[in-house]
């Protein structure tokens, strides 16, 4: 548990509550989702060079990347109707790409477990 | 010069020990005087290492070299099998000439240190990251930093361990290492604080070195290009970057093969070979524990496995089939064969005839077919020099036959009713066995004529749905005929032939006169029918209803063989308790004659019904029972077999003379007496009790049993009226006489024997001859009393 702690791990701020303008709730979302596209990228990839054979892990890492694309799609075309905003600057972690193996492995339980919290 | 060299030493002028981490091994370079350099000895080394944290050495080696005029230093390598890093080790070495006896003093210790940690930000864990081959020893180490101690070093999941702690070092030590069903180890390492900088973690992985396959292969569609293939092995845990890696090299051209392997179920790798026809392909699999190799060595026209044929095509009659497709490898001469997949389920296979090339047109034929019928067919070709193997399948093609004249005849049957004026003949048929269709739009033509006037023919049509037709005629001989038809032809015709209705007549006297109805047992497989084979005969001819109860009966008949004399007739309408009855005929010139009947069950059940007791005749000591008006014919579930009567007194155990004692399922017990003759319906049963009520039941049994005993009937017996008599004449008529005797007794007395001497008073005695007067007297003479006696009485005075 404390090697997974997401204290550490870099996640975009979230800063918004149920007065905040929709919009900014949108934006927020959207750059949530994109940074967590990307880290599902990373960590996918790392789970099929370090652990091809858990088959259901895999399965379940594609289907919340299909899942999470979903989403960005839906808020892409909701920001760009709604509230003309054609462009987010979204801040992406550290790629996991040539760390030790520790390493990507405490780098993906931390930004899954710091999603958890987040949502 | 000899006895110099025994004593003379050569001592370790020069040892310089460097570490080599990649391989983690020491790097040992060392150096004796010129002089034993210029004399080109033969020189023992022995070497020792030794760890800093441990003060006895732990390896010694000896090593033995000729020193040459170069000068050249000597090396050795030593490998270690805990990280360098852990600790520093230390090195020394001394000599001796082998012609000597004398070992120089040893080297001064030369060390190399382990990793200097006064500038680390936490413990360190090494190795960090490393593949492990199952099975061996493996020791890893946590270096704490300065002033630190390390609290934990562990691995995830656990796993057995030799623990070594040193001042600043702990080791752990695994012996034969396996792969523990995860797809890494996870190593923990924590000083004596919490920060996260107090951490270090590794991770390492167990895996195999990779197999050899044993299947590696290389072969070629079109001499062209070549695709060899291999299974990938067993697994070797390692994964992702790790993994096996593949590459093929071509001995004679000492080329890599440019090929890409693709790896799916099996490996393959595919590459233009160029004019090149003698190759020797060597593959090398390869991870970071190993690497295997396997070679194949081979002439390309000795490897042709040829694409599939395509675009089959086919030309057919009513018995054969040709097949034709195209080739699509040029300038190789193939030998193809063709695979036929019968109706029945079975497989031909159908070599073609010579070689083909891609431009001539080649083709199967295959003959000896069934008309109108479906076949599969699909072809595949190996190479007709050198044949290594067969092309995979062409793609399945399925033709039917053209159609043909129908084949075989249809089987024929009648029944025969007689009517006023004529008879009528159901007429049956179905197709035989040997009967085949060969096209489609069936019809069956029915043609039926006088035998004496051909000229006169009736027939009528029917479509392939009937198969039965009813035909009234007079009672004339016929000739019945029937030919199935199809788009192409008629069959040869079936022909019965049913007989004037005298001829008939006799038959029928002869049947209710001489034909008796013999009973047949049935089995688990049918009813088994056996008659008298008759030469004369062409064949025989059973016939039966399905459904003898009902109109119609749904008849049914087979033929047999004129040397068959028995038959198990089974059909799937056959059910238990029916009775079925069979004719037996034998044909001849198409005419049949009734031979013999049989009856019998499949399975006989018990009785439909119970006998029916219509009359009881009852005396004290016996029952009749009647039950005359019992069917015993084919309304019953079984052949009866004959009765049983049960017969109990209602208080007591059965006792009867004469039967058997019969236990009910609730205990109770009867008498029972068995009556084989189902013909006899009347049965006395005797030695009752009289003044007794018994309960009595009769019962049918067939070879299926008898029904359950519910009913029974209940008699009481009479008094015995004999005994009454008896005891009338033995007690009561003697104790009557004895009544009126003693009312009567003066009256008997003085009749019979008045009171001497008044003997005349007895109107018993009466002795003519002596009386006087009308007195009677007794003569003295006619007396020898036996006692005198003087009555001295008055009356005795008037005498």
């Amino acid at each position: 548990d404390k090697l997974c702690n997401p204290g550490s791990v870099f996640f975009p701020a979230f800063r918004v509550n149920r007065t905040s303008e929709r919009k900014e709730v949108m934006v927020a979302m959207y750059k949530l989702f994109a940074f967590l596209n990307a880290s599902l990228g990373n960590i996918t990839r790392d789970q099929e060079e370090l652990n091809p054979t858990a088959k259901e892990l895999l399965d379940r890492l594609h289907n919340t990347t299909k899942t999470t694309r979903g989403l960005i799609s839906n808020l892409t075309c909701l920001l760009c109707k709604n509230y003309n905003v054609f462009q987010v600057d979204v801040s992406y972690g550290e790629s996991s790409k040539g760390k030790s193996a520790f390493k990507k492995k405490q780098q993906g339980c931390q930004e899954l477990r710091k999603y958890v919290q987040g949502i | 010069l000899f006895v110099l060299l025994e004593s003379i030493v050569f001592p370790v002028t020069y040892l310089n020990v460097s570490k080599d981490l990649a391989f983690q091994r020491l790097l040992v370079e060392w150096d004796v005087g010129k002089s034993a350099h210029d004399a080109e000895l033969a020189m023992s080394f022995e070497i020792q290492v030794r760890r800093t944290d441990e003060t006895s050495t732990m390896w010694t080696e000896f090593h033995n070299a000729t020193l040459d005029k170069s000068g050249k230093p000597l090396h050795w390598i030593w490998d270690s099998d805990i990280p360098l890093e852990c600790m520093a080790h230390s090195v020394r070495i001394r000599s001796k000439a082998k012609a000597s006896k004398i070992w120089s003093q040893w080297s001064l210790w030369e060390t190399v240190l382990g990793l200097d940690t006064s500038n680390n930000s936490g413990p360190q864990i090494f190795p960090n990251e490393k593949i492990v081959e199952e099975g061996s020893d493996f020791t890893l180490c946590c270096l704490g930093r300065k002033g630190q101690t390390l609290k934990e070093f562990f691995l995830v999941p656990a796993v057995h361990v030799f623990n070594h702690t040193y001042s600043q070092v702990r080791l752990l030590t695994l012996k034969n290492v396996s792969h523990q069903g995860v797809p890494h180890i996870t190593v923990y390492c924590q000083e004596s604080c919490n920060e996260e900088q107090c951490y270090d973690h590794a991770v390492f992985f167990v895996g195999k070195s990779p197999h050899a396959p044993n299947d590696f292969s290389c072969q070629t569609q079109d001499m062209r290009r070549v695709t060899c293939t291999w299974s990938q092995g067993g697994d070797t845990y390692l994964y992702g970057h790790y993994s096996p890696k593949y590459t093929l090299y071509e001995e004679f051209s000492q080329n890599k093969v440019p090929c890409t392997v693709s790896c799916s179920e099996q490996c393959s790798c595919s590459w233009d070979i160029g004019q090149q026809r003698i190759l020797k392909i060597t593959m090398t699999v390869e991870n970071p524990l190993g690497k295997k190799t396997t070679t194949d060595v081979f002439d390309v026209t000795h490897r042709i496995y040829p694409a599939a044929p395509l675009q089959l095509w086919e030309e057919c009659t009513d018995t054969k089939i040709t097949l034709h497709w195209k080739h699509q490898n040029k300038g190789i001469e193939l030998f193809c064969q063709t695979e036929v997949l019968l109706p029945d389920g079975k497989v031909e296979l159908h070599n073609s005839s010579g070689t083909h090339f891609h431009y001539a047109s080649p083709s199967i034929t295959v003959d000896g077919l069934q008309p109108y019928t479906e076949y599969t067919t699909r072809v595949h070709c190996g190479a007709a020099k050198h044949f290594w193997k067969w092309s995979e399948w062409s793609e399945a093609r399925t033709i039917r036959t053209k159609e043909a004249t129908p084949s075989g005849k249809l089987d024929i049957w009648r029944e025969i009713t007689p009517v006023q004026g004529g008879r009528n003949v159901t007429l049956f048929w179905k197709q035989a066995p040997s009967f085949q269709a060969n096209g489609e739009n069936i019809s069956y033509e029915v043609t039926w004529e006088k035998v004496e006037d051909c000229s006169k023919s009736e027939s009528t049509s029917f479509s392939s749905a009937y198969n039965s037709t009813r035909i009234s005629i007079d009672n004339h001989s016929y000739r019945m005929s029937i030919t199935a038809k199809n788009n192409v032809n008629y069959s040869l015709p079936s022909i019965l032939i049913i007989p004037s209705s005298t001829v008939t007549m006799v038959f029928l006297f002869l049947d209710t006169q001489e034909l008796k109805e013999e009973q047949v047992n049935g089995t688990d497989d049918g009813i088994f029918i056996t008659w008298e084979p008759r030469h004369i005969y062409d064949n025989y001819i059973v016939d039966w209803c399905n459904f003898p109860m009902l109109q119609p009966c749904d008849l049914q008949w087979k033929r047999f063989g004129p040397n068959t004399s028995s038959a198990l007739i089974n059909s799937a309408a056959f059910i238990p308790g029916v009775r079925y009855n069979f004719q037996i005929y034998g044909s001849v010139a198409n005419k049949a004659s009734l031979l013999e009947k049989k009856t019998g069950f499949l399975r006989e059940l018990p009785p439909l019904l119970d006998p029916v007791v219509e009359k009881i005749e009852l005396t004290f000591n016996a029952v009749t029972l009647s039950w005359d008006s019992y069917p015993t014919n084919g309304s019953q579930s079984g052949f009866i077999r004959g009765y049983h009567v049960y017969v109990s007194p209602l208080k007591e155990d059965c006792s009867l003379k004469g039967s058997q004692k019969h236990v009910l399922p609730d205990d109770s017990v009867l008498c029972k007496y068995t009556i084989e003759n189902p013909e006899e319906k009347r049965y006395t049963v005797k030695h009752l009790l009289s003044n007794t009520k018994y309960k009595l039941v009769v019962k049918a049994y067939t070879d299926g049993g008898e029904t359950p005993i519910v009913n029974f009937i209940y008699i009481d017996t009479p008094l015995n009226s004999n005994m009454l008599y008896l005891l009338v004449l033995l007690v009561v008529v003697p104790a009557l006489v004895a009544a009126i005797c003693r009312w009567k007794m003066k009256w008997v007395k003085e009749c019979c024997c008045p009171v001497i001497p008044s003997p005349n008073k007895s109107k018993v005695l009466s002795f003519q001859e002596f009386k006087i007067g009308s007195e009677k007297v007794l003569k003295i003479s006619d007396c020898i009393p036996d006692m005198l006696a003087v009555d001295s009485k008055a009356e005795a005075q008037k005498l």
